[in-house]
């Protein structure tokens, strides 16, 4: 039984393909997540952190694990800027890359748990903080990068670019299939919360119809629905949580938002995309549907909420991308792009 | 892969995913293990929303609503009231991911309020000495109604006073 399950782990995990292009993935996620977000993710404001006063802060499971300090001291804030800054060239780059990915991941981790611990949770960093991480531990990470060319060019000479592979070699699964199981788990438990604390009836389109509609900003409480007169005590209404951000509803959203069958369409969609995530662990043919599926969710969110923080899980798709495949049909393109040219210049 | 670097790799796995769910299990919401229950709690359209206002009331007799960036220094409105509301104010809901008060009783909510009045009292001393003194803080429920591109206040609900002085929130709701 044991031998069993063993041989099923290590097939699911210590498997090699040439599918995931790690090394191509890391410049994407590090340039797709800091260059982009560096604003987003609040890093461009860290100086707003080093003058919060300690009494107002709510430490994050990893701040009180690693006894680390709350609010940053400011003389580190400029110094770990620039830590950042270089460490997210550096692992763009290639340049000593398996510590610079780690260097980055820790430093993110670090930054990120100091940010959210004043009472937000960004939702849209946490994912991509740990593909991040799981990516600084893959093999083959060090591909398309400077390193790579350098130890190329040291044991052939200069044959670059004719000789230079970057896309070469077969690798094992486990990081794509931990970032994976993390991404699923991460919509699984979305969806299963709106059922936990909104029942079957949040699929009525309803909740998705006030959030839309909402003037901004409303930054207020919701009553918990369905209490008893005796929960109630503290102020007569008995408020269960906060009322989300929801960037600001366009237009689009604004009149879909008066239609409750489209509401409900939307409602269900979206439990349903979110609580069945998981079976693409099992049926792996069914990634790229749920992938496109899944830029359709977040796209529409970006086109109706004008709310782009979660562009950074779009990101992560990327990992997914047969790249290789991508390459061939690029490279068998550009000839018959160029024929057709040459054909209609006669 | 040695079965060494196998037996790291497998407890490396174990650990993000047995935290991950750990935090959907709880439910809680941390960083970066989140049981991400954004927008889940069920609403209707044109129900009221409620607003927790915190009134500071100084020795000159002023009253104006607390400013918490300006006059905390966090670093954002929305993080406070969000902490605010995890920390002191508290959830009705035992399971609520960023805040659990299963027992809450009115003794355990007095103590917490008294808490959060009294840090605020403090920080503010701290932080801008010269500035008449707090004597006072009234936390107030605002029932707010979405009325065209903005929010009305319906009726005002007061929760409770901190007196400085006694150094004790005191409830008014029955």
């Amino acid at each position: 039984m044991l031998n069993l399950l063993w041989k099923r782990w290590d097939q699911f995990w210590f498997s090699s393909s040439d599918r995931y292009q790690y090394g191509l993935f890391r410049i994407l996620l590090v340039i797709g997540l800091f260059v982009v977000a560096w604003d987003e993710w609040q890093f461009g404001n860290l100086s707003a952190l080093s003058s919060a006063p300690v009494e107002f802060t709510a430490p994050t499971f990893l701040v009180q694990l690693l006894h680390l300090s709350i609010p940053l001291s400011p003389e580190l804030v400029t110094p770990l800027r620039w830590l950042l800054r270089i460490l997210i060239l550096t692992s763009a780059l290639g340049l000593a890359t398996r510590f610079s990915l780690i260097a980055l991941a820790t430093l993110n981790l670090y930054l990120n748990s100091l940010i959210n611990s004043f009472g937000f949770i960004d939702h849209a960093t946490t994912l991509p903080s740990l593909t991040l991480l799981v990516l600084a531990l893959a093999p083959g990470v060090a591909q398309f990068s400077l390193d790579a060319l350098i130890a190329h060019i040291r044991q052939n000479g200069w044959t670059f670019p004719k000789a230079f592979k970057p896309l070469a070699g077969s690798f094992p699964v486990w990081p794509a299939h931990l970032i994976l199981v993390i991404m699923a788990l991460a919509y699984f438990s979305s969806g299963y919360s709106k059922i936990r604390f909104g029942s079957l009836t949040w699929m009525d389109g309803r909740t998705l119809a006030t959030y839309l509609g909402d003037p901004r900003p409303a930054d207020y409480f919701v009553a918990q629905p369905n209490l008893d007169a005796q929960a109630r005590w503290r102020d007569g209404v008995g408020l269960g949580s906060f009322v989300y951000s929801t960037g600001n509803p366009t237009r689009l959203a604004r009149a879909l938002s008066t239609s409750m069958p489209a509401m409900a369409l939307l409602s269900i969609f979206t439990v349903l995309f979110e609580i069945t995530f998981p079976l693409v662990l099992i049926f792996r043919r069914l990634l790229p549907i749920y992938l496109i599926m899944g830029v359709f969710f977040h796209v529409g969110i970006m086109l109706t909420l004008s709310l782009y923080s979660f562009y950074s899980y779009l990101v992560c798709y990327l990992l997914f991308v047969d790249w290789k495949q991508l390459e061939t049909l690029v490279v068998r393109a550009i000839p018959r792009w160029m024929r057709t040219k040459s054909v209609e210049s006669v | 892969m040695r079965l060494s670097s196998k037996l790291l790799v497998s407890a490396f796995i174990l650990t993000l995913l047995a935290l991950q769910l750990v935090a959907i299990i709880g439910p809680f919401d941390d960083w970066p293990f989140a049981s991400n229950s954004m927008f889940a709690y069920y609403r209707v359209p044109g129900e009221p929303a409620y607003d927790i206002a915190i009134l500071l009331e100084d020795e000159t007799g002023q009253v104006r609503r607390l400013d918490p960036v300006r006059d905390l220094g966090v670093p954002s409105a929305d993080s406070f009231r969000r902490l605010v509301f995890s920390r002191w104010y508290g959830s009705t809901d035992p399971a609520f991911p960023q805040g659990k008060y299963p027992d809450d009783s009115r003794a355990a909510f007095v103590a917490r309020l008294t808490d959060l009045s009294r840090k605020i009292v403090n920080v503010i001393r701290r932080r801008n000495p010269a500035a008449p003194a707090i004597t006072a803080i009234n936390i107030d429920l605002r029932t707010m109604l979405p009325q065209g591109n903005g929010w009305t206040s319906q009726r005002e609900t007061p929760i409770g006073q901190y007196s400085v002085a006694s150094d004790q929130f005191s409830l008014l709701t029955q």
